[in-house]
């Protein structure tokens, strides 16, 4: 009886943790899109600020290719696009998750509990 | 607050406040290398090349020249480059510089915010260490117990508002019972009281002679001077303040009292005028005063309607009257059919006295003037029998009209004709004389 409990208890925590490290993997993700999403609102304020001024480069790699005003403005608009719908995405991921965590603690500290009978017992009778 | 748990957020608190520190000195950075860049830039468009040392690799440099001064490409983010001149790289540097301005702002406020957390936390552990002999108090709470402890204090509430209720009826009616008693009590005390007053009465009529002192000046007047002054006046002032006087007697003497008594100065106090005010009484039946049944100490009116009295105490200005009660208690019977046989049978006891002097003249005016009625109404009295004899005065004036005024004035002529009690005016007489003639 105490090893099955212990078996399941050991797969539980093992759920658990499984549970934690999505949770935060979304977390961080999560917040870097939204560090992107602050650099190129940036970047695009910047576009918006130079008239057809000078000429505007993108950086592949170690090349630097030119690239026309307006299709810039229009790459960087997309992307900002882009990076929203990924951060929306990202929350509800992290929502589920969390449920699911919560689901796991529960089961975790009944098994917890029931173990620790299963030892107190075994105590008493030994 | 245990100290280990203060410790432990405290500790957090801490940490927090550091983060914000080194944010705020990373952007300080950030900013002072923006403002050098600035400057850098600006300066970079007065000259048309610079000589500098061109770094290649991290520990090599190589003397050179800038030449485009005023080409500059900027990193915008996310791998993007512009073009610019110097000034418009200046121009962006502001930017980014007041950005991050921005963010050192925020920052600085949160630490703000953070900080009274830390200081709370260190005066609680300050507390927990009970320095400076400073004692938390600590209270375990326990809902459950809590929950148990109101309902039995509910109850013990209740129990106590039940016994006040029953203690405050218990006390009301032992009030009760209580003003029983003290009404018994305070009969018995009137009674005594009854009894000190009188005993003082006793001691009073033995200084007869001593004056009353009275508030009132009149009374001072009226009671040395009664057996002076003639008897009419006197016994009307008498008759009138007689039920003043002996209540502020009663006041002065027994202010204890809580009844008022009425008692007759004339009675206890002056023996002397016991007599003169048997000459004078006439019809005033309201006094008691001749009433000599009761005795003298004690002070109680009584009323009564005794005509013999009347008539052994009548002066000798009302000897009319007496002639004319015995002449018309023989002839009348004491049958009741009208109003005026009221006036007839008990005219003389309620007639009130009247003022004017009986003079001498008056008294034979007075009598001339009845015998003249009497013979008047027996003249008449075909007309009417029994209302005709009342008539008097009316019909002698004016004969013409005598039927119909005898109806109208039959409570006038009753008084006259039963009682010459009121002595005719000499005009009145004369006129009489007159219609008879």
């Amino acid at each position: 009886m105490s090893e099955g409990l212990q078996k399941r208890l050991e797969t539980e925590i093992e759920k658990f943790q499984s549970c934690q490290k999505d949770l935060q993997k979304y977390i961080t993700s999560r917040q870097k899109l939204e560090a992107q999403l602050s650099e190129n609102t940036l970047v695009k304020t910047e576009l918006d600020l130079i008239k057809d001024d000078g000429t505007v480069f993108k950086m592949i790699g170690p090349v630097l290719v030119k690239q026309e005003l307006e299709e810039a403005k229009q790459n960087v608009q997309k992307r900002i696009d882009y990076i929203n719908g990924e951060i929306k995405r990202h929350e509800g991921l992290i929502k589920d998750v969390e449920k699911k965590q919560e689901a796991h603690k529960e089961s975790l500290s009944k098994l917890q509990h029931q173990y620790q009978q299963a030892q107190v017992k075994a105590a008493t009778k030994a | 607050m245990d100290a280990t748990h203060l410790a432990r957020l405290r500790e957090e608190q801490d940490k927090a406040i550091v983060e914000t520190d080194e944010r705020i000195t990373q952007w300080e950075e950030m900013k002072s290398s923006y403002v050098s860049l600035q400057d850098k830039l600006n300066s970079l468009s007065h000259q048309v090349s610079h000589d500098v040392m061109v770094p290649f690799g991290p520990c090599a440099f190589m003397p050179g020249k800038i030449v485009h001064t005023n080409e500059i490409l900027v990193l915008l983010g996310d791998n993007w480059f512009v073009e610019r001149s110097a000034k418009q790289a200046a121009e962006i540097a502001g930017r980014r510089i007041d950005s991050i301005e921005k963010s050192i702002k925020d920052l600085s406020e949160q630490k703000k915010l953070l900080q009274p957390r830390v200081d709370i936390t260190s005066e609680f552990q300050h507390l927990a260490e009970e320095k400076d002999g400073i004692k938390e108090i600590v209270e375990d709470y326990d809902s459950d117990e809590d929950k148990k402890w109101r309902e039995k204090h509910k109850k013990s509430v209740q129990a106590h508002r039940r016994k006040l209720h029953e203690d405050r009826k218990q006390s009301e009616s032992k009030s009760e019972l209580k003003s029983e008693l003290t009404r018994d009590e305070l009969w018995e005390r009137l009674d005594e009281l009854e009894q000190i007053e009188n005993s003082r009465q006793e001691l009073k009529r033995l200084k007869p002679e001593q004056p009353f002192v009275h508030s009132q000046p009149d009374f001072k007047d009226v009671f040395p001077s009664q057996t002076t002054k003639s008897p009419d006046q006197s016994i009307s002032k008498s008759s009138k303040k007689a039920v003043d006087i002996p209540l502020q007697e009663t006041n002065k003497d027994n202010k204890r009292l809580p009844s008022k008594r009425i008692q007759w100065e004339d009675e206890d106090s002056e023996d002397n005028t016991d007599d003169s005010y048997d000459e004078d009484s006439s019809d005033d039946t309201s006094t008691s005063n001749q009433n000599d049944s009761e005795p003298r100490h004690v002070k109680r009116i009584t009323f009564s309607h005794s005509s013999q009295s009347l008539n052994k105490q009548n002066s000798s200005s009302s000897n009319d009257i007496e002639e004319e009660s015995r002449e018309g208690s023989a002839d009348r019977p004491p049958d009741i059919a009208s109003p005026a046989d009221i006036y007839k049978h008990f005219g003389q006891l309620t007639q009130p006295k009247s003022i004017l002097k009986q003079s001498s003249c008056k008294k034979q005016a007075v009598r001339k003037a009845r015998e003249a009625e009497i013979e008047e109404s027996r003249s008449k009295s075909s007309v009417k029998k029994m209302s005709d004899t009342a008539f008097s005065g009316a019909i002698l004036e004016k004969p013409s009209i005598s039927s119909t005024q005898s109806i109208v004035s039959m409570p006038k002529p009753v008084n006259t004709s039963q009682s010459s009690q009121r002595p005719m005016s000499k005009f009145r007489a004369a006129r009489q004389k007159q219609n008879e003639s």
